[in-house]
């Protein structure tokens, strides 16, 4: 006699599926957002209220599927509410885009919520949202509120506006893919979905059940046909299947006969005769597989780290392989150069392969900006509109994710000080709705994204005064435009409570300037009073690599960033003998400052050779040059950090592995004058400036 | 260890999920499988051994499914194989219907599968086949 208990927790992968959900919900949710605000804008167009109703709906439905009851109630009264506007019945008005964008908020926290219960939703205002929107839609409470976990997803019929509209009778069939169970899809729960949507009839075919050994038990072999009279048109029936589509086969077809209109339901709509000329051509397999669809053949979800890992191993092959290549010019081989080379070649594809695999489109951080603009549009009683232009424009993922808080200091900036009141601009006669640019271009190896406005420009004159008052300047300071208006990215501008006395543009633009500088990039304004404020962000294309001059000094080995560098000239000693020791040279009539490397990090090993040679590089100061004893050439490599230790060393970005297995130090040239231009304009310093003393073999250690 | 068909009903009411399988009746002839909570894609490997092993022990299956909450369809096209399998031998599958069996076949749409043919409801119950035939239990 044998007894056998096997305890299991269930869905094994449950949370994995949930973060699934997790992630497209999102995505869902920022098109929600962007279609509610367009909605805003023409309040009577029917395809975005449908485009909204099916977005709920589905966040709706899935979210019950997933185990998000919460959420799926909660949403369901917002769907009922777009149900009522789609039909008519209810106003689009801008109380209730507002209510629902302020629902979206809620149910991005809600999806957020894990399984020890830890959330961030805010349940009194989730139940001030329930009821007004409910008193907005005329809906009759159901006594429910939020924050239980008993709520229970409302079997209302989506499409119910249109019970009395036409009914059509539906033939549809679904047949689940191998991996639909273990994407913790359930087709119970899908038929339920079905059966609200009208009269359903479901008929489970068990032909493709395979013997009892063969069969895989995770995997759903039953396959369904169903009658479906409703009058929820096609698309709403498409709606149920929308998490699945890409893993089942699914066909939904007007029925040829039957009850109800069906015999004036009309030919199939043209997207299904397509998929049937399509299928008839591809051969006898039956029904339409959406992985067929181009759209979703062509893309594939992969995790962040995944994609990180793979990048650094990518790094690392990089790293490698310039050893191998030193190492084949030492051996003097030719087959092994021959190899050598070979890998190189596809070191350099497979690298900008998985460059390219980083870059992405930088319209998700666009778009979310159209509900800020809204909401302080509102609360500071303005009126504007935000342009968004290049939102195509690719970017490093690691750029894109850092971008957003920048912009929106930027664009705060510009909404609570640059744009004036309804009433101002009147007077000034300039257009009553004021206009926000967003916009990203391509510049060499640079991205340039901008946040311009039209609003009332900075005052220089007032911006120098009160930076005087507060003694970040001199009162015989000599500054052009622009150097002034860089003041404003002073911390003190951007903690004082008169900022916005000196024509604003202060708060968290230290922030900005600090968050761009980290990401290697370079802030630059242009303003013209009256007229508008431009703030330019200059970022790098990527973070992972960056093109270089390897230069050598004493017997180390430094990086410096090709996309600033201008051009090398040499500096012999009768040159320094000219310039009674300042550190400066004439460069065709102009004189540039420059920074001797060897003095900057106390080289003192080996004499300098008798020709060193200046790095001119272009900086927001303006031309400055770097000695070093020799440049090696160009390289292109890829970024180390330099680790915890290192985080207060703000002059060197990154470190990079040469060849030969040594590390060079990757300096940034924006940093490293700063110090020296503060002391020079006699203003204070902003932070230690900490220098890194190198030492060991080739002056290098890790 | 020694269970009765009461400890595992027991079991089965305190897990959230139970599968348990036993012989019984003359030499052993019948094998008992009792289900237990949440049978889904989770325990669909479990419940295959299960129905696989019994159909190789016994000349006749039971299958008792009145503790279990709910069927996801992996479990129900496990049964329904498992009967088609032990029609084809010549055995004797008996799955008796309980109310969240019938449901899970309605709304699956596989009341028509004759998953449940040839099954009473007299037989749904675990205590009435240790009360009326005894098991002995390993």
């Amino acid at each position: 006699m044998n007894g056998r208990v096997m305890q299991e927790p269930g869905y094994g992968n449950a949370e994995l599926f949930k973060q699934s959900f997790r992630e497209e919900a999102k995505e869902i949710l920022t098109e929600l957002e962007t279609t509610l605000l367009e909605l805003n804008e023409s309040h009577g167009d029917t395809e975005l209220v449908g485009r909204i109703f099916r977005a709920l709906h589905t966040i709706k439905g899935s979210g019950a599927m997933f185990g998000f009851e919460r959420l799926a109630a909660f949403t369901h009264n917002l769907e009922t509410a777009f149900d009522l506007v789609r039909s008519g019945r209810l106003e689009p008005t801008s109380e209730l885009i507002d209510l629902t964008l302020s629902a979206l908020d809620q149910i991005a926290a809600m999806l957020e919520e894990d399984a020890a219960g830890a959330t961030r939703v805010d349940f009194a205002a989730c139940n001030r949202i329930l009821a007004s929107v409910q008193q907005l839609a005329g809906i009759q409470a159901s006594g429910e509120t939020v924050g239980t976990k008993s709520e229970q997803v409302p079997v209302e019929a989506a499409g119910s506006s249109e019970l009395n509209a036409e009914t059509r009778k539906w033939r549809v069939h679904f047949a689940p893919g191998p991996d639909l169970m273990r994407f913790g899809a359930n087709p119970l729960l899908l038929l339920r979905e079905l059966r609200q949507l009208g009269d359903c009839a479901a008929r489970a075919v068990m032909d493709a059940v395979p013997p009892l050994g063969d069969l895989d038990p995770e995997r759903c072999y039953v396959q369904w046909e169903i009658e479906l009279t409703t009058s929820a048109g096609q698309e709403a029936i498409r709606d149920v299947f929308i998490f699945v589509e890409d893993t089942c086969e699914l066909r939904i077809e007007p029925a040829s006969g039957g009850s109800s209109k069906a015999a004036e339901a009309g030919p199939p709509c043209e997207a299904d005769l397509a998929a049937r000329a399509l299928e008839e051509k591809r051969g006898p397999s039956p029904g339409r597989r959406s992985s067929d669809k181009p759209d979703h053949a062509s893309s594939l979800r992969v995790p962040a780290a995944k994609l990180d890992q793979f990048v650094d191993l990518v790094g690392e092959l990089v790293t490698m392989q310039a050893r191998l290549s030193e190492l084949a010019v030492r051996r003097d081989d030719p087959e092994v150069t021959a190899v050598s080379e070979e890998i190189e070649r596809l070191t350099a594809a497979l690298r900008e392969s998985s460059m390219n695999i980083r870059m992405m489109p930088i319209k998700g951080t666009f778009e979310k900006f159209r509900r800020l603009v809204h909401d302080l549009a509102r609360d500071l009683q303005k009126n504007v509109e935000l342009t968004i232009e290049g939102a195509d424009t690719e970017l490093d993922k690691t750029v894109i994710e850092q971008l957003g808080d920048p912009l929106m200091h930027l664009i705060r900036n510009s909404m609570d000080h640059g744009i004036e009141p309804p009433e101002v601009r009147a007077a000034q006669g300039k257009p009553s709705v004021a206009n926000i640019r967003l916009s990203a271009r391509h510049a060499g190896a640079s991205v340039l994204v901008s946040v311009s406005d039209d609003g009332r420009g900075i005052d220089s004159a007032a911006v120098r005064r009160r930076a005087v008052e507060r003694g970040l300047l001199p009162v015989d300071a000599e500054l052009s435009e622009s150097q002034i208006f860089a003041l404003i990215f002073q911390p003190g501008f951007s903690t004082a409570k008169q900022v916005t006395d000196v024509s604003g543009r202060g708060v968290g633009m230290d922030v900005v300037r600090q968050r761009v500088e980290n990401l290697r990039g370079t802030v630059e304004i242009a303003s013209k009073a009256g007229q508008g404020t431009s703030v330019t962000l200059r970022l790098p294309l990527t973070m992972a690599i960056i093109d270089g001059l390897l230069v050598a000094v004493d017997n180390a080995c430094f990086v410096l960033p090709l996309a600033t560098t201008l051009e090398c000239i040499e500096l012999t000693r009768d040159d320094i003998a000219q310039a009674n020791g300042k550190h400066i040279a004439n460069v065709r009539g102009q004189i540039v400052p420059y920074i001797r490397l060897r003095e900057h990090f106390g080289f003192q090993s080996s004499p300098p050779p008798l020709i060193e040679q200046i790095m001119l590089v272009e900086t927001t100061e303006g031309r400055f040059g770097f000695v070093v004893d020799q440049v090696l050439g160009n390289c292109q490599t890829v970024i180390k950090s330099l680790g915890r230790s290192y985080r207060h060393v703000e002059t060197v970005s990154g470190a990079t592995i040469l060849g030969n297995g040594t590390v060079a130090l990757i300096l940034d040239p924006e940093r490293m004058i700063k110090n020296p231009v503060r002391a020079s304009k006699r203003l204070p310093a902003q932070s230690e400036q900490k220098t890194p003393r190198l030492r060991g073999k080739n002056g290098c250690r890790k | 260890m020694t269970y009765s068909i009461e400890a595992w009903e027991k079991i089965a009411k305190e897990s959230r999920v139970s599968i348990a399988l036993s012989q019984a009746g003359q030499e052993g002839a019948t094998t008992r499988i009792a289900l237990g909570g949440s049978i889904d894609i989770g325990s669909a490997a479990e419940l295959k051994v299960a129905l696989q092993e019994g159909i190789a022990r016994g000349k006749e299956i039971q299958v008792a499914t009145k503790e279990v909450t709910d069927f996801d369809v992996t479990a129900l096209q496990l049964l329904w194989a498992a009967r088609r399998e032990t029609q084809n031998a010549g055995l004797r599958f008996t799955l008796p219907p309980t109310g969240v069996l019938e449901e899970s076949l309605a709304e699956l749409g596989m009341e028509g599968s004759s998953l449940l043919a040839g099954s009473s409801a007299d037989l749904a119950g675990d205590t009435k086949w240790a009360r009326n035939r005894g098991p002995d239990v390993e």
